[in-house]
């Protein structure tokens, strides 16, 4: 647990990223409002999209809530006030409209249950931030409903935490390899070196822009940060063996991987045997929340 | 009510001018989407209209920081009239009332600012309305946030008071039996939090009720300021006279219009003109390319931008009041009603002169009618509405070429035409050559003039086909020895 309140203690912006749904974020989120909860900070929590929802409405299987302290700061939608069963008031009304209303600003008066609905862009979601920094939030956490790498940008926050989870796949290698390799490109390097075989791709790389651009091997793709691949993993692999470097001008931090050996929807794994196998492949530190706070 | 299609005004150029305003509000903001047109009965509120863009312009010198901060202020306001148009049958929600206190908040700022300005603004006055945010903000701290308000001893008090007691003691509490037990005692008190918390918003809701007008008059206060510091605004920029009311016709001198001049600047700029209009029909003739169009679409943006409690483009403007604008003309008239264009042009002349016969007072402003016809019956047909509306209580512009319709008309203005062209004209001179060489002026005509033809010049200037030049010169060098031959004979 040390390793979250070290990411607590050394960031003021969080992104809790999902491999998938029913990862463990809110577990994750839960467990990091409590830890915030002990220490003066005042706390900030949104999402991208929806989430803290009773039901998931994807795979219709329940999710813990999520719980705040009195004096939180919580982003929520209009639509979602009614299960929001903290006495609060409201800071804010941002104008910006998603299909559960338009999102709004409150301040936890008690403790108690909500439920999350924040912008689905990260073009709003950036002013949002530096506003619930004016109202006077010390950390703010910002969970993704779904995975959506674009959010573990370095604009949006100054560090990742990654929740992968049985969910995923009943097979456990296939989570331990898909987590490495998004734990890969959310550590490239950062790399500002100007030389003859450096291409550099203002947008997103995608399969087939890579393939257009063709690299060799020596050759360095340079975006502006992790986020901005979106390649699949065995172009990837092909391409580093290749000898072609991946940098990005603005590294992202990824503090550490939380694990969920329980499935949602089918055979949960051995929780020891994940997180062995976990931290075997990752070169971050490994946590399973659930089961250290059992 | 002067009303016109959206292509309509976009053609006139008023759309242009439009889009130059960059009003602060909400409220501001929709008077500029649909700017309020001021008709013969409204001569009053015109002219505080236009008496309020001086005060504005004097604001601007005299006391250019606190317009500044005024504005500020209105950018930050939201338009909130939904929420006061569901207050008087609704109880309001903790989000609207937020924004109902911010709203309060914000006229608290802007009431002292209105004040500092000491402009004697006519029609235009705040009112602080301390009762109603008091009611909001019954702690007085004038904070940006709201939450449902309990007083010490009410049964909301009491429960919030009970159920923080129970989240204590749930923060010490791990899983397990007392907790679930805490967390089932919570969810009641929570459930009585809401009915008392209902019950308190109802109670704020009738409230405020009696302040829905009050809060509706400051709204439409703050857009009328707004919409008229942008007009001045546009004064400042652009240029413009304070227009007179008169009683009949209308006179504009060096008019200008902001879209063509704008695109005009790298090839020598606007020419601005002046038409002096009498009661009923004004024809303007002359050369092809000549500025006629312009001319018609420039007077009728004044008219327009006049009506509308704008300044005029121009050094002199007199303008007297119309019920109604009629832009009539061709390539306006689309073919989705089924008949051509010339049909869709003689339906909407038909309106004009129904408008007419009905006592509607008309401003009509027709370019170049009935040229999608015949030249002998399209100028019989020009001929004929010149006639009609020479008599008629409206002031109509027409531009035309054909023959004869200046002689109905009750003045004649010609558009100036070609100047100084060299004897021998450049084969494929060009349309610059063109525009260096015509004087885009109007001259006013009195007595009999003939319609200049200037289209054989302008075919040459252009580099029409040789051949079909030669045969187009022979036809009309033969057309005007008939005339000369029928006019010797008699």
């Amino acid at each position: 647990m040390r390793k979250l309140d070290d990411a607590l203690a050394a960031h003021t912006s969080l992104a809790i990223l999902g491999m998938g749904k029913n990862a463990g974020k809110t577990t994750v989120l839960n467990f990091l409002l409590s830890r915030l909860a002990k220490w003066s900070k005042t706390v900030a929590v949104t999402s991208i999209g929806r989430d803290g929802e009773s039901v998931d409405v994807v795979t219709g299987t329940s999710k813990p809530g999520i719980w705040v302290k009195r004096g939180s700061l919580i982003v929520t939608a209009t639509g979602l006030l009614n299960a929001c069963d903290i006495t609060r008031e409201i800071v804010d009304a941002t104008g910006i409209h998603t299909p559960l209303g338009e999102v709004v600003v409150m301040r936890a008066l008690s403790d108690g249950n909500v439920q999350l609905a924040g912008p689905s862009v990260s073009g709003q979601l950036i002013p949002l931030i530096e506003k619930l920094r004016d109202f006077g939030a010390g950390v703010v956490l910002v969970d993704g409903a779904i995975s959506r790498k674009a959010f573990g940008s370095p604009t949006v926050c100054e560090a990742v935490i990654l929740c992968a989870g049985a969910s995923g796949h009943p097979d456990m290698e296939v989570v331990v390899r898909e987590t490495a390799y998004i734990c890969e490109l959310l550590l490239l390097p950062e790399s500002k070196e100007d030389h003859a075989h450096l291409a550099i791709v203002d947008g997103a790389v995608t399969d087939r822009v890579l393939r257009e651009m063709s690299p060799k091997p020596g050759d360095e793709i340079r975006a502006r940060d992790s986020s901005r691949f979106l390649l699949s993993s065995g172009l990837y692999r092909q391409m580093t063996a290749r000898g072609v470097r991946f940098t990005v001008e603005t590294a992202s931090v990824l503090r550490c991987v939380c694990v969920n050996p329980f499935s949602a929807t089918g055979p949960s794994y051995d929780a020891d045997v994940f997180l062995r196998r976990m931290r075997e492949a990752l070169p971050v530190p490994v946590v399973d929340v659930k089961s250290a706070l059992l | 009510m002067i009303s016109l299609r959206y292509d309509q005004i976009e053609k006139v150029g008023l759309q242009y001018v439009l889009d130059l305003l960059a009003p602060c509000s909400p409220y501001g903001r929709e008077l500029v989407r649909n700017p309020p047109f001021y008709g013969p009965g409204e001569r009053a509120a015109l002219e505080r209209e236009w008496y309020n863009i001086t005060i504005a312009l004097q604001a601007y010198r005299e006391r250019g920081t606190e317009v500044t901060r005024l504005r500020h202020v209105f950018t930050q306001l939201r338009d909130i009239r939904p929420t006061l148009r569901r207050l008087p049958e609704g109880t309001l929600t903790e989000v609207e009332l937020f924004e109902v206190k911010r709203f309060l908040l914000q006229l608290s700022l802007i009431v002292p600012l209105f004040r500092q300005l000491n402009m004697a603004f006519d029609g235009i006055a705040f009112t602080e309305e301390t009762s109603a945010l008091a009611l909001l903000d019954p702690d007085g701290k004038h904070s940006m946030a709201y939450y449902v308000h309990a007083e010490a001893g009410s049964p909301l008090h009491a429960v919030r008071s009970e159920k923080s007691m129970v989240e204590q003691m749930l923060r010490a509490q791990d899983a397990g039996g007392e907790r679930d037990r805490l967390l089932e005692k919570r969810r009641a008190l929570v459930a009585r939090e809401e009915e008392e918390a209902q019950k308190a918003r109802q109670r704020l809701s009738a409230a405020l009720r009696p302040y829905v007008d009050a809060l509706l008059h400051n709204i439409t206060m703050i857009g009328k300021l707004d919409f008229t510091l942008e007009k001045a605004s546009l004064v400042r920029q652009r240029g413009g006279v304070m227009p007179c009311i008169v009683n009949s016709g209308l006179r504009f001198d060096d008019m200008a219009h902001p879209r063509l001049e704008d695109a005009l600047v790298e090839r020598g700029g606007f020419t601005r003109v002046s038409i002096d209009a009498p009661e009923g029909a004004c024809v303007i003739t002359g050369a092809n390319m000549g500025g006629k169009s312009v001319a018609i679409r420039t007077l009728t943006l004044q008219v327009l931008l006049c009506h509308a409690g704008f300044f005029a483009f121009a050094s002199r403007a007199e303008v007297s009041l119309f019920d109604a604008v009629h832009l009539i003309c061709e390539e306006l008239e689309s073919e989705a009603a089924g008949v051509s264009s010339f049909g869709a042009e003689v339906l909407r002349m038909q309106q004009m002169l129904m408008d007419i016969q009905n006592g509607v007072r008309c401003f009509v402003a027709m370019d170049e009618p009935a040229r999608g016809t015949n030249p002998e019956e399209g100028a019989a047909l020009v001929r004929a509405l010149t006639r009609k509306l020479s008599g008629a209580h409206a002031v109509a512009v027409i531009a035309t070429h054909y023959d004869g319709a200046a002689d109905a008309a009750r003045a004649h203005y010609r558009a100036a035409g070609f100047r100084n062209l060299p004897d021998v004209l450049p084969a494929d001179g060009g349309i610059n050559f063109i525009a260096r060489h015509m004087n885009y002026g109007l001259v006013r005509v009195d007595g009999e003039s003939k319609t200049p033809r200037d289209a054989l010049t302008v075919c040459r200037l252009l580099g029409l086909d040789g051949e079909v030049l030669s045969d187009m010169a022979d036809t009309l060098q033969k057309h005007d020895q008939s005339l000369s031959a029928r006019h010797g004979c008699n």
